[in-house]
């Protein structure tokens, strides 16, 4: 139990074999439903009783709902209200996920490159087919800013097109490291305090601190994640 | 003269109301206090995704196409400079933000 690593291992709970492909159902994936499920049962938990002016539980998922509102008019425009959904998913189900992973016991699959990079990748398609939808061929602009020379192109359009696909990549390295780092800290301090004995109380009061940190982390992260996605998609929907 | 006791507790609610509120108002107002060290890190992430990215790319064509090393040359210079282009587009926002 010495290895700070060992907490990110994925374990097949139920082995499912598809044609040669294995989508065996993995404690990765347990994380990801009881996510999706707390995220259900707590917003259900708070509407159950709901009322014009808003009680304490009620008032919860509304501040969050005007939170992300917000920052799509702010970020995005009036135009991007229409993806509010997707991006209210977005921030809920990395938010809930990230605090998940806190709990004794669970996993934490926002550590996990390739769960966050297929969500980031499927960010930067939405964004694509959004462009796309919206502006049709205009869409093209965004690999050639007006404004530039035409000679300047072969050497424009690369470079705006690496700068388009090292989003997703730069997204994902962003939470993932976050979530590891704190995650390996935590451990690592936690085998100070056994090995410590009595002395183990000062690393206790250090971990108690870095707990606080990390829920902190956890939070702030899934809002970095949101704005950028919202950013994104600004740029997608409008040229430059 | 002393309030009816039915109006006093009245007013202790709207009172309780209005400090809820305000505090609710508070929080949609100003989540962005992001620490400066996230935002620094978003950067230098911003800065070295596009090499990582580039190269990738580069390494990738190189094996279709059998021209290495050229395509991964290219790729990563072209790929740092989109990393400092998205540096500057990220600089660019926080500016206008703030």
């Amino acid at each position: 139990m010495s290895n700070p690593l060992e907490q990110f291992e994925i374990k097949t709970l139920l082995p499912i074999d598809l044609s040669h492909y294995d989508i065996s159902f993995s404690n990765s994936s347990l994380a990801m439903s009881l996510t999706v499920v707390s995220i259900i049962v707590v917003f259900a938990l708070c509407l159950r009783k709901a009322t014009l002016v808003p009680n304490l539980a009620q008032s919860v998922p509304e501040a969050l709902y005007e939170f992300v509102y917000n920052l799509i008019k702010n970020n995005v425009g009036k135009q991007g209200l229409k993806y509010f959904s997707f991006i209210f998913c977005l921030f809920l189900y990395i938010a809930f996920g990230n605090l998940f992973g806190l709990f004794p016991y669970s996993f934490t699959f926002t550590s996990h490159v390739a769960a966050v990079g297929a969500l980031s990748l499927l960010a930067l398609c939405f964004n694509i087919c959004v462009g796309v939808y919206n502006r049709k061929w205009g869409y093209l602009r965004t690999f050639l800013p007006k404004g530039i020379p035409y000679a300047l192109a072969p050497l424009v359009v690369p470079i705006e097109m690496i700068s388009l696909i090292s989003k997703p990549f730069s997204l994902t390295v962003r939470l993932v490291a976050n979530m590891t780092v704190g995650h390996i800290m935590l451990k690592i301090l936690g085998g100070f305090v056994v090995a410590l004995g009595v002395l183990g109380i000062v690393p206790l009061f250090f971990q108690a601190l870095i707990i606080i940190f990390e829920i902190f982390i956890a939070v702030l992260q899934a809002f970095i994640y949101t704005v950028l996605s919202c950013i994104y998609l600004g740029d997608a929907l409008r040229s430059h | 003269m002393k309030k009816p006791a039915d109006i006093e507790a009245m007013e202790e609610k709207i009172e309780a109301f209005k400090k809820k509120e305000k505090a609710k108002k508070a929080f949609v107002k100003n989540p962005s206090s992001a620490g400066s060290a996230a935002k620094g890190f978003q950067l230098s992430v911003d800065l070295v995704s596009g090499v990582f990215v580039g190269a990738a790319i580069g390494y990738f064509l190189d094996v279709v196409f059998h021209s290495t090393p050229w395509c991964l040359v290219v790729l990563t210079v072209l790929g740092g400079i989109a990393g400092i282009l998205n540096v500057y587009k990220s600089a660019k926002a926080e500016e206008k933000e703030s």
